[in-house]
C-alpha cells in the first residue's frame, strides 16, 4: 500500500516528446484506470512507473520516495503484462517463486507465499504444469499469481485481459475487482476498452496524446465530461455530436444553446421517441438494428448530421421513417468550437 | 487429407532424388569400407549382399606335406588358406580349360598324378611316385562366394595406419573449437540484444559486416600475429591453443549473427518480468535466456562442429603433420596420396572422418525442432 505521485513526468524518444508533462496524484489503495486509444501514451506511463522506461524529465515517486533512479525491482511494484510473459521453461510454481527466489527469500516462506497467492487465486492444482499445458485463462492466472507472491505497494496491469476471450474477460474482470477489495492494494490498470475502466475503476484516467484529458470517478466522467474527448471515449455507442452552425436551429428546435456554444453532444441512450412539436429533432431512419434489448438507429439529419439512438425494443419505426427525438435537458451537453465543456 | 497438386508431387520428387543422392554414396562407403579388400578391388558394393561366382587361382602345398599310403603317396589339405564359407562348384588344372571338371570329379595334371577336389575347398593329390617339387601346382576354381563382411579394414586404418590419433586430435580440436565461440557468442548476442549500450548498432553491423571477409584471406595474418605474440611469452608456432584460437575467431562472426538472430526473438515482456521480478542480466541470461536457447545451442553448436571437423585449411595452417597433431583431414588427404589404390584403407577413413558428423546430426536434431517457446505468449 502506497500512494503514488506523478510531477510533470516527461518522456521523449529521440526527439519526439510522447509524454508531455503528466501530473497525477494516486492515494494508497486506490484503483486507478489509465484509459485512452492506441499510441496515446498510456502503457509508456505505466511502464515508467514500472522502471522500465527511463524518465525524461519530472519526478515518479511511490510512497512518498522518488524513484526515478530506483531500479525496477527495487520499486516494491509488481507487473502483469499483456502476454502473460511467464517463463516457459519453469513450471508454475517456480514462475511464482522467481522473484522470491531472486531476493533470496528463505524456502519456507516462499513456499507459504506461493501457497497462499494460489489459493487466492485458486491455482494450487495447476504447480507443476508447465505454462503451456495452461488455458489462455490459467496463463492469466499465474501471472497476477506471480504479482501477489512478491507482496508488492503498487499492482501494475499491462491491459491484462486483452487477450482473452469475450465470456472469460468478463469473468476475470470481476475477480481482478474482487482481488482489489481483498488485497486492498493500490493497482494501476492500463486498458483501452471503456467498459473495463468503467467496472473496476475508483478513478478513471483519460489520456490523449501523452496528455491527461480528465481524471474522475467513472460517473462523473459520463455524465461530466470536461471534453469533448473524453465526451466521445466514455459510453458506448459514443456520444452524438450534432454541430449548431452559429446558433441557428436547423436540426434542432425547443432548445436554447449558450451563445459560445459549437456543438450539443447527447448520448444514444438518452434519446427517446416524441411527438410532433414536442420534439428537440427531427430525423431520417436510416438502418436498424435489432439487439434483442434495444434497438440501434442510426438516423439522418437534416443537414448532414448522422445520429445514433438506442430505443425501445417495441418502437414502432421503419427504415426511411421520419421520427421526431427527444431528450432530458439534464442529459444535453454542450461544447464550445475548441472542444470544452459549457457548463 | 493432403492434395496432391503438381508442386507437392514436384517437392515430393524432388525430396526422394536429394534422400537417394545422399543415402546412396554413404551407404555404398560404409558398405565398401566394411569388405574385404581383394573383393572391394573387383567388384561394386551393390554386388555383396549376393553369393557371387568368382574364379581363382590357388596353389596346391609342395612336397613337404606328402604322406605315403600303401603304394601311393597323397597330398591331402585344403586350398583355401581361410575358410570364407566359399563353394567350388568346377575346377580346372590348365589355364586353357580352367571349368574342366565338376567338383569331386578327379583331375589328370601332365605328369600323371590324379587330384580330386571337393566343394570345401579339400584336395586329394595323388601320386604313383614320390613328389619331387617343393612348390606345388596351380588348380583353376570356379566358386561361389557367399556375402562377407570383415572389421579387417577398420582394424588395419585405425590402429596401423595411424587414423585412430588423428581421429582423436581432431576431437582435440572440434570440440574446444566448438564450445568456446558457443560461450562468448551466447554472451556477446545476449548483451546485442538485450542490453542498452553506446555504440551497439554500430558493433552488431560490424560483426554483420566481417561475415563477408573470406577466411583465406586472414588466415597467414593471423597466423603471423599469432606467432609473434606467441613468440613473446614461449609458445610454441603451431599448437592446439591456437588452432582453437584460430576457429573461435573464424566461427565469432556467424555464431554470434545466428544467436542474435535467435535472442531477439524471445519476447520482450519475458524479459521486463525478470528485470521487475529482481533479475539482473546475468540472473536472466542464466536462468532464463540459456534454458530457453537450447535448441539454438544446438544447431549452432551442430554447424560449428561441422564446419571445424571437415575443415583442412586452418588445420593445415595452424597445426603440424607429425602423428600427434595431425587431424582427420589432413591424415585422408595424405592417405590419399601414398595408398591411392588400397580402395579399403580410403573407404574406411573416410567413413571413419564421416562418422561423428553422422552421429552429431543424429543425435542432436531433435533439438532443430523448436517448440520450446511455446506457451510464453498467448496461444
Amino acid at each position: 500500500m502506497a500512494d503514488v505521485n506523478l510531477k510533470s513526468v516527461k518522456k521523449t524518444y529521440d526527439k519526439t516528446e510522447v509524454i508531455h508533462g503528466v501530473d497525477l496524484d494516486i492515494n494508497s489503495g486506490e484503483f486507478i484506470v489509465f484509459v485512452g486509444p492506441s499510441g496515446c501514451g498510456k502503457s509508456t506511463l505505466l511502464r515508467m512507473i514500472a522502471g522500465l522506461e527511463d524518465i525524461t524529465e519530472g519526478e515518479i515517486s511511490i510512497g512518498g520516495e522518488v524513484v526515478n533512479k530506483i531500479i525496477a525491482a527495487e520499486r516494491g511494484v509488481a507487473m502483469v503484462f499483456q502476454s502473460y510473459a511467464l517463463y516457459p521453461h519453469m513450471t508454475v510454481f517456480n514462475n511464482m517463486a522467481f522473484a522470491l527466489k531472486q531476493a533470496k527469500t528463505p524456502v519456507d516462506e516462499i513456499n507459504s507465499r506461493v501457497l497462499e497467492a494460489a489459493k487466492i487465486l485458486q491455482i494450487e492444482s495447476l504447480f507443476e504444469r508447465l505454462p503451456k499445458q495452461l488455458s489462455g485463462g490459467q496463463r492469466q492466472r499465474v501471472a497476477i499469481g506471480r504479482a501477489i507472491v512478491r507482496n508488492p505497494k503498487v499492482f501494475l496491469f499491462d491491459e491484462p485481459l486483452s487477450n482473452l476471450d469475450a465470456a472469460l474477460r468478463v469473468q476475470t474482470r470481476i475477480e481482478i475487482a474482487k482481488l482489489h477489495s481483498q488485497l486492498t492494494a493500490t493497482m494501476i490498470y492500463v486498458t483501452h476498452d471503456q467498459v473495463e475502466a468503467m467496472t473496476l475503476a475508483d478513478r478513471i484516467v483519460v489520456i490523449n496524446q501523452g496528455v491527461i484529458e480528465q481524471v474522475g470517478t467513472p460517473i462523473e466522467l459520463y455524465n461530466s465530461p470536461k471534453n469533448q474527448f473524453v465526451a466521445e471515449f466514455i459510453g458506448s455507442p459514443k456520444m452524438n455530436m450534432i454541430n449548431i452552425e452559429n446558433g441557428e436551429k436547423f436540426d434542432l428546435i425547443n432548445i436554447n444553446p449558450p451563445s459560445e456554444a459549437d456543438k450539443i453532444g447527447i448520448r444514444p441512450e438518452h434519446l427517446s421517441l416524441a411527438n410532433n412539436g414536442s420534439h428537440k429533432l427531427k430525423g431520417t431512419v436510416r438502418h436498424i438494428e435489432n439487439l434483442g434489448e434495444h434497438l440501434l438507429c442510426y438516423i439522418n439529419l437534416e443537414k448532414d448530421n448522422e445520429i445514433t439512438a438506442k430505443l425501445d425494443v417495441n418502437s414502432d419505426i421503419k427504415i426511411n421513417e421520419k421520427i421526431n427525438l427527444n431528450w432530458h435537458q439534464d442529459h444535453q451537453h454542450f461544447f464550445d468550437s475548441s472542444g470544452l465543456s459549457i457548463f | 487429407m493432403k492434395k496432391f497438386t503438381l508442386t507437392s508431387i514436384f517437392s515430393q520428387l524432388l525430396l526422394l532424388i536429394f534422400v537417394i543422392a545422399w543415402i546412396a554414396p554413404t551407404f555404398g562407403l560404409f558398405i565398401s569400407s566394411l569388405r574385404d579388400k581383394d573383393v572391394l578391388a573387383i567388384s561394386g558394393w551393390w554386388t555383396s549382399f549376393t553369393t557371387t561366382e568368382v574364379n581363382e587361382i590357388y596353389r596346391t602345398k609342395g612336397k613337404d606335406a606328402q604322406i605315403k599310403e600303401g603304394e601311393y603317396y597323397y597330398i591331402k589339405s585344403n586350398l583355401f588358406r581361410e575358410n570364407k564359407g566359399k563353394e567350388i562348384f568346377r575346377f580346372g588344372v590348365t589355364s586353357k580349360n580352367i571349368d574342366e571338371y565338376e567338383v569331386g570329379e578327379t583331375a589328370l595334371f601332365k605328369d600323371g598324378t590324379e587330384i580330386t577336389v571337393s566343394e570345401n575347398g579339400d584336395y586329394i593329390w595323388k601320386s604313383q611316385n614320390e613328389f619331387k617339387k617343393k612348390k606345388g601346382k596351380r588348380v583353376f576354381v570356379s566358386a561361389k562366394s557367399p556375402p562377407s563382411f570383415t572389421l579387417d579394414n577398420y582394424k588395419e586404418v585405425l590402429f596401423k595406419e595411424g587414423l585412430g590419433q588423428a581421429f582423436l586430435n581432431t576431437f582435440a580440436v572440434a570440440l574446444p573449437a566448438t564450445l568456446i565461440p558457443l560461450i562468448i557468442c551466447s554472451f556477446f548476442a545476449y548483451a546485442l540484444t538485450w542490453m542498452k549500450f553506446y555504440g551497439r548498432d554500430i558493433l552488431l553491423a560490424t560483426i554483420i559486416a566481417s561475415l563477408v571477409v573470406p577466411l583465406q584471406m586472414s588466415l597467414i595474418p593471423i597466423l603471423t600475429i599469432y606467432n609473434d605474440f606467441g613468440a613473446l611469452f614461449g609458445v610454441a608456432a603451431k599448437s592446439f591453443p591456437g588452432i582453437w584460437m584460430a576457429h573461435t575467431g573464424f566461427g565469432l562472426a556467424s555464431t554470434t549473427f545466428l544467436l542474435w538472430n535467435f535472442l531477439k526473438s524471445l519476447p520482450q515482456e519475458m524479459m521486463e518480468a525478470a528485470k521487475v521480478d529482481g533479475a539482473t542480466h546475468y540472473d536472466t541470461f542464466i536462468k532464463i535466456v540459456v534454458p530457453l536457447s537450447v535448441p539454438a545451442f544446438a544447431s549452432i553448436f551442430i554447424l560449428q562442429f561441422l564446419w571445424v571437423w571437415n575443415d583442412l585449411l586452418v588445420g593445415l595452417v595452424f597445426l603440424d603433420k607429425h602423428p600427434s597433431e595431425i587431424i582427420l583431414t589432413a591424415k585422408l588427404k595424405e592417405l590419399l596420396g601414398s595408398r591411392g589404390e588400397n580402395w579399403e584403407i580410403l573407404t574406411t577413413s573416410a567413413f571413419v572422418s564421416m562418422a561423428v558428423p553422422l552421429f552429431i546430426f543424429f543425435s542432436l536434431q531433435r533439438y532443430f525442432i523448436r517448440g520450446l517457446v511455446a506457451g510464453s505468449i498467448k496461444g
